[in-house]
């Protein structure tokens, strides 16, 4: 397979470096030789002190390890970049209206634009959301879209974490690292600032307050704990915003409304951002057996006492079989073409699409439904016959468990190797706040695969960061 | 037909029940087939309770008491005027999704048999309203036929029997759901809290059934909460668990005037 194959963000196909990259290229050029070895040790150096670490589930390794980072950013141009920032917009206005349209009145089920059943059976949609107006109409206000780049022009969505999505805080220090690493580098380029998130995060909090709340709106990060994979993001978001870090036990329901246990006794909560997943926050109203959620929260909020960032049942329109619908939503409810495009999805409940995929396994990746973080996900090209007779016999079994998409020809980035500078391929997940306004921050966490060749950029799957320059004009 | 309802029961607190928060799901709401004239819910911490609409059009209040010193006790008292229209429910206020009501769950899972069956007769012409018929019927034959007869106790047949019959008529496509509510004192025992079922028919709207008494309620029925199931209309759903005291002391009555000032004169009204 060669390399020509996948789009080179830094070079062009005659080796000359392209535009964004021109500045960037000419500094690559001048360092010496152990310079980027030099940084990737005082990087490294950098994170241990700040004690970014992630768990890996499944790893027999010591359960917390360093996210590795790769010392030469990404960049795009700003030009790029007004094209993926309205694409984005656009995506999640339509994804928002599309909630409020599944808890009240389902008029794309009725107009016949979507399958009542993929909707109403959906393990993802939340009956007891129905009828329940979130403050402003919105349910998603923290969003992470997961994009990949093909080509110049050729930007698709993977697929729009509407749920609870992590990683900002590896965007914020991957940042605050490069500055520290290469502070030259940002005399040279004027790079947009990503410090914003924790205020506009705090600010978007701040405008969800409930109607009810009538005075300065207090603020908590709801925390399943330490021993969450993303925990250090949960501290550092409630840190950076200046809110409280909570876990289930230290909030209580009273006389409908929520409370915070303080050594001052209680104190009202009026907004919670909570990274406990829909079944785990409420015992009352969904798993009984939870013990990390507040009893009676989701009644609170359903009374309109507290606002939950995100809404639950948000992951029905970043449900995986929903997610071939995103194009005929945004023209149901916005009556726009979009902007940004899908992955084209093969569809294994269809007879012949389903015939096509077993015949083609080697080409193609194939996704569960509910899964994420890579687990329970067969990449073809890169899978060993057994692995695709597995999935084979799965998809036969439950073809409504799974999608498949052709293997995308995912742009790379230069990156450092240890000995030199190679393209590894990258995705992009920029971070998106709704609030009174949709606030993208420029850039994001691009995820790049280390390993020679490999697709999969998860950190799950031994994938690495890079921090992201979005160029100004 | 005027009907008083006394409902009182209890769950036991101990040393250790720190903070307890309730779901309650014992108000009901006016109909096309009944009025709700007086309703009245008395247990600690009801003053201070919020009181809102859930996804399923019930009106339910979210109760708790920090430290409860006694016992849980929870009384419930009122009066609903209601009338006998077949069965027939029709169309609530608010209450369009009706969609929503073909969702399975894990307590409504489709029997195979039985909706093979009522999709055979759609082929063969049956409307709707007569596969449901067909359906409370043959549900009640089953159950005559079943050898512990005698030995269940009524709650469980009456929300085993709605259980099956709201997820066979969505095996169909029909949405259905689950209904609690009191009937009439009657030959049949003591009043308790029943069980029956509603099927949607574009129509006539809502249709209630019965598939235990093998009957469409009647003005005898007083309709307190729906759901998809069981689970989504439990009257009191508690945290912690606390056990339940004792039995419920249940009392259905058709009302005498006195009583309904009785009734008239408490304070506290849950509607």
């Amino acid at each position: 397979m060669s390399e020509k194959k996948y789009f080179d963000e830094m070079l062009n196909a005659d080796g000359s470096v392209r535009e964004p990259y021109r500045i960037l290229g000419e500094w690559l050029e001048g360092q010496p030789k152990q310079a980027l070895k030099q940084l990737s040790q005082d990087a490294e150096t950098i994170f241990r002190r700040l004690g970014i670490t992630f768990a890996v589930y499944g790893s027999n390794e010591s359960t917390e390890r360093l996210i590795p980072f790769d010392v030469i950013p990404r960049v795009i141009s700003a030009h790029e970049w007004r094209r993926l920032e309205k694409g984005i917009e656009q995506r999640v206005k339509a994804l928002n209206m599309f909630l409020w349209d599944l808890y009240h009145n389902q008029d794309i089920i009725r107009a016949g634009r979507i399958p009542e059943k993929l909707i109403i059976q959906n393990e993802a949609f939340c009956p007891q959301m129905m009828g329940l107006n979130p403050p402003k109409g919105i349910y998603s206000h923290i969003i992470g879209v997961d994009i990949v780049r093909t080509g110049p022009d050729d930007f698709y969505v993977l697929e729009d974490n509407l749920r609870t999505p992590s990683g900002v805080s590896y965007m914020l220090e991957d940042r605050e690292a490069m500055m520290h690493l290469v502070p030259d580098l940002f005399h040279k380029l004027k790079v947009a600032s990503v410090e914003t998130y924790p205020e506009n995060l705090r600010r978007t909090m701040q405008e969800m307050a409930p109607e009810s709340c009538t005075g300065h709106p207090n603020l908590v990060v709801l925390t399943p704990g330490i021993y969450n994979s993303a925990y250090f993001e949960h501290s550092f978001l409630a840190d950076q915003m200046g809110a409280s870090l909570c876990e289930g036990q230290d909030l209580f329901v009273e006389n409908g409304k929520v409370y915070m246990r303080t050594t001052l006794g209680p104190q009202r909560v009026d907004v919670i951002y909570r990274r406990i997943d829909d079944d785990y926050i409420d015992p009352l109203t969904f798993k009984p057996d939870s013990m990390l959620g507040v009893p009676g929260l989701f009644d609170a909020y359903r009374a309109g006492n507290v606002t939950l960032i995100n809404a639950p049942g948000t992951g029905i329109a970043d449900d995986k079989a929903v997610y071939t619908y995103v194009p005929e939503i945004i023209e149901f409810y916005l009556g726009e073409k979009p902007i940004l495009k899908n992955v084209p999805t093969y569809n294994c409940t269809s007879d012949s699409e389903r015939a096509y995929v077993l015949d083609n396994l080697e080409h193609l990746v194939v996704k569960e439904v509910h899964g994420s973080g890579g687990y329970g996900m067969l990449v073809g090209p890169t899978s060993t016959k057994k692995q695709r007779a597995e999935f084979a016999e799965k998809i036969k079994a439950r073809p409504d468990n799974y999608i498949v998409q052709p293997t995308l020809a995912l742009s790379t980035c230069p990156t450092f190797t240890g000995k030199g500078i190679s393209g590894r391929h990258v995705d992009l997940r920029p971070y998106v706040l709704v609030g009174d306004k949709i606030r993208i921050t420029p850039g994001g966490l691009t995820r790049v695969a280390l390993k020679q060749g490999s697709l999969v950029v998860n950190s799950s799957q031994g994938g690495g960061t890079k921090d992201t320059w979005v160029l100004e004009e | 037909m005027r009907i008083a309802i006394r409902h009182e029961f209890r769950f036991a607190c101990d040393e250790n029940t720190a903070h307890a928060v309730q779901h309650v799901l014992m108000t009901p709401i006016d109909t096309p087939n009944q009025k709700v004239v007086e309703w009245t819910i008395k247990m600690p911490g009801i003053e201070h309770a919020a009181r809102f609409t859930d996804a399923f059009g019930n009106k339910a209040l979210l109760v708790s008491q920090t430290r409860p010193e006694e016992d849980l006790f929870i009384s419930v008292t009122g009066v609903v005027e209601t009338s006998d229209t077949h069965g027939v429910v029709g169309r609530i206020a608010g209450d369009s999704n009706f969609a929503l009501f073909k969702r399975f769950t894990p307590q409504t899972r489709p029997n195979g048999t039985l909706v093979n069956r009522l999709k055979a007769q759609a082929k063969a012409g049956a409307s709707s309203v007569d596969l449901l018929h067909w359906l409370m019927n043959r549900l009640h034959e089953a159950r005559d036929g079943s050898q512990d007869d005698g030995e269940d106790t009524p709650e469980i047949v009456a929300e085993d029997h709605a259980h099956v019959f709201v997820a066979a008529a969505r095996g169909i496509d029909i949405p259905a759901r689950f209904v609690t509510g009191y009937v009439l004192d009657g030959d049949t025992g003591p009043a308790r809290l029943h069980a029956w079922a509603e099927a949607w028919d574009e129509k006539l709207g809502w249709i209630g059934f019965d598939p235990s008494a093998n009957l469409c309620p009647t003005e005898a029925y007083v309709r307190i909460a729906v759901g998809l199931d069981a689970d989504t209309t439990q009257p009191v759903r508690l945290v912690p668990n606390l056990p339940r005291e004792a039995d419920d002391v249940i009392r259905v009555t058709q009302a005498m005037m006195s009583q309904q000032q009785q009734a008239g004169s408490q304070s506290q009204s849950g509607a």
